[in-house]
């Protein structure tokens, strides 16, 4: 049985404007995970939730084993956790925090955060206040990283950087699953983030989750299929079609589960196959979450 | 490695040492002025130091709303720590940073009364129920602070409870056995007296209590 970082099951919390409904989700121990959704899809509520700093109304939350809320003391010790809303103390240096973050954690690795602060152009002795956005991001990630956890939960850590820091932050997440035993959940709306380091990519949206598989599969089911039809005839959903959109003659067939011989069928229906793409995850994104709400609102 | 609260009133105490060296500064220099002598430096003395004490119960609560209005909250609420760890370092630290300088005011106070032949001994307890009358107020203020978590809460908190002291005040004196021998030459303890006092410490206990009962009745901390 393959030992999980984190376990959701069926977890419930409503707010008076919105609502996380039944949420699953399971993350495998040496795996990165992407959380994807659109803002205000309930990324930030469930990686909260996960954290112990809210508690859900009903369902089952297991993070590194713990029950959480309840464990929640035992889990954080184990767990960096960073946000974009997130802010340090302003008015003290970096060292400062440093310091705090040494006295709390006894596996505080300092060579480690040192190599840090030297790899993302920190200085300790800067004042929070004075730093850009981007070296705010990188100072918070540091103050997590240094302490070597088995699990590393980032609510969209990424936001507003220039492409370089991005870079430099993706890197060093990479980095931490060499060790197959720590895991990385990643929360984003940039497909292009998630696309370059996860292996698990789960889609949430309106507080619900859209689906949750490893990347390579997922990828794997979506295509987009360009289609030159008759005249005066249309397409028709074959299985595994998600949506088809026609004008004239060309129709844009996308497919969520793609199955090698959904060409041919469409060939022997008299429809020529022009191409057959894969899709970047933006466009699976954005195709999923369309189909759903459509569904919601049906 | 010390406890987790530990760290946290060390480091509540380290974000607010300007207020507190502030502070300190400011009330040593309103005893120095106590010490020149005679009845105006005195007074003049006393209103220097309750005034740096009003300053400082108006600014330390900011100390508990202010890591939610400036997002520090989340980073806090990340290190291992539970909620009521969390408020208990909280409450520890604010209340005593304000007791440092209530204690130094009443020991000062008392000094002075006990020191001086021009000022009757009678006094203290007097000075005692209505100092406690300002802890009472600085420690509902935080508790507000720390349930409501909400700037205007506590400023609310802040005008109601400097508008009351002064009602406070006014009505304590009025009671004979509690104003009745402040002239006397020697210190008088009643009944009255203590259980007053015994009221004042009982609210600010029941007040600490009520916040940690509402604080682990909650399900959200940021």
């Amino acid at each position: 049985m393959t030992e999980l970082a984190i376990r959701m099951q069926g977890v419930c919390k409503d707010y008076p404007y919105f609502a996380l409904q039944q949420v699953s989700l399971e993350l495998p121990k040496g795996q990165v995970m992407g959380l994807i959704g659109p803002n205000g899809a309930g990324k930030s509520t469930s990686i909260r939730i996960m954290m112990g700093l809210v508690h859900q109304d009903s369902g089952d939350v297991e993070v590194l084993g713990n029950p959480m809320p309840a464990a929640q003391i035992a889990t954080k010790r184990e767990t960096g956790f960073a946000s974009d809303d997130m802010r340090l103390y302003g008015s003290m240096t970096l060292e400062w925090h440093l310091d705090l973050m040494r006295r709390i954690y006894p596996n505080w690795d300092e060579p480690y955060a040192q190599q840090l602060l030297k790899r993302f152009g920190l200085h300790a002795e800067q004042r929070i206040k004075g730093i850009s956005h981007g070296q705010r991001v990188k100072a918070s990630l540091l103050l997590v990283l240094a302490r070597r956890p088995k699990l590393l939960i980032l609510d969209e850590p990424t936001t507003g950087l220039d492409p370089v820091a991005r870079h430099e932050i993706l890197r060093e997440i990479t980095s931490i699953v060499t060790d197959e035993n720590r895991s990385v959940l990643f929360s984003s709306h940039n497909t292009l983030d998630i696309e370059r380091i996860c292996d698990q990519i789960t889609f949430i949206d309106r507080g619900r989750i859209i689906d949750s598989l490893d990347k390579d599969t997922y990828m794997d089911r979506w295509r987009r299929l360009r289609l030159e039809i008759p005249s005066g005839a249309s397409v028709r959903a074959l299985p595994g079609v998600l949506g088809i959109r026609q004008t004239g003659r060309i129709a844009i067939v996308t497919v969520n589960a793609f199955q090698p011989e959904l060409p041919g069928a469409y060939e022997s229906s008299g429809a020529r196959v022009q191409a057959v793409e894969t899709m970047t995850l933006e466009e699976i994104f954005v195709a999923n979450v369309e189909k759903n709400r459509e569904e919601v609102e049906a | 490695m010390k406890s987790i609260v530990y760290e946290l009133i060390r480091k509540d105490w380290e974000l607010n040492r300007v207020a507190v060296g502030a502070g300190i500064f400011l009330g040593i220099l309103a005893i120095g002025i106590t010490l020149f002598g005679g009845t105006v430096p005195a007074v003049i003395g006393v209103v220097c130091f309750y005034s740096v004490m009003g300053v400082l119960g108006s600014i330390l609560p900011k100390n508990i709303y202010d890591e939610r209005k400036n997002q520090t909250m989340a980073f806090i609420m990340s290190l291992p720590v539970s909620a009521i760890e969390y408020t208990i370092a909280k409450m520890i630290s604010t209340i005593g940073i304000f007791l440092v300088f209530w204690l130094t005011l009443v020991g000062v106070a008392a000094t002075m009364i006990l020191t001086r032949k021009e000022i009757p001994d009678g006094l203290i307890p007097l000075m005692l129920v209505l100092s406690s009358l300002i802890l009472l107020g600085f420690v509902l203020i935080c508790s507000v602070g720390m349930v409501k978590e909400n700037e205007s809460w506590v400023i609310a908190t802040v005008i109601l409870v400097n508008v009351s002291y002064s009602l406070g005040w006014y009505l304590l004196i009025r009671i004979p056995e509690i104003g009745g021998s402040a002239f006397r030459p020697e210190i008088v303890w009643n009944p009255i007296l203590v259980t007053t006092l015994g009221v004042e410490f009982t609210l600010i206990a029941l007040l600490l209590g009520l916040t940690l009962f509402l604080q682990t009745r909650k399900r959200d901390f940021i």
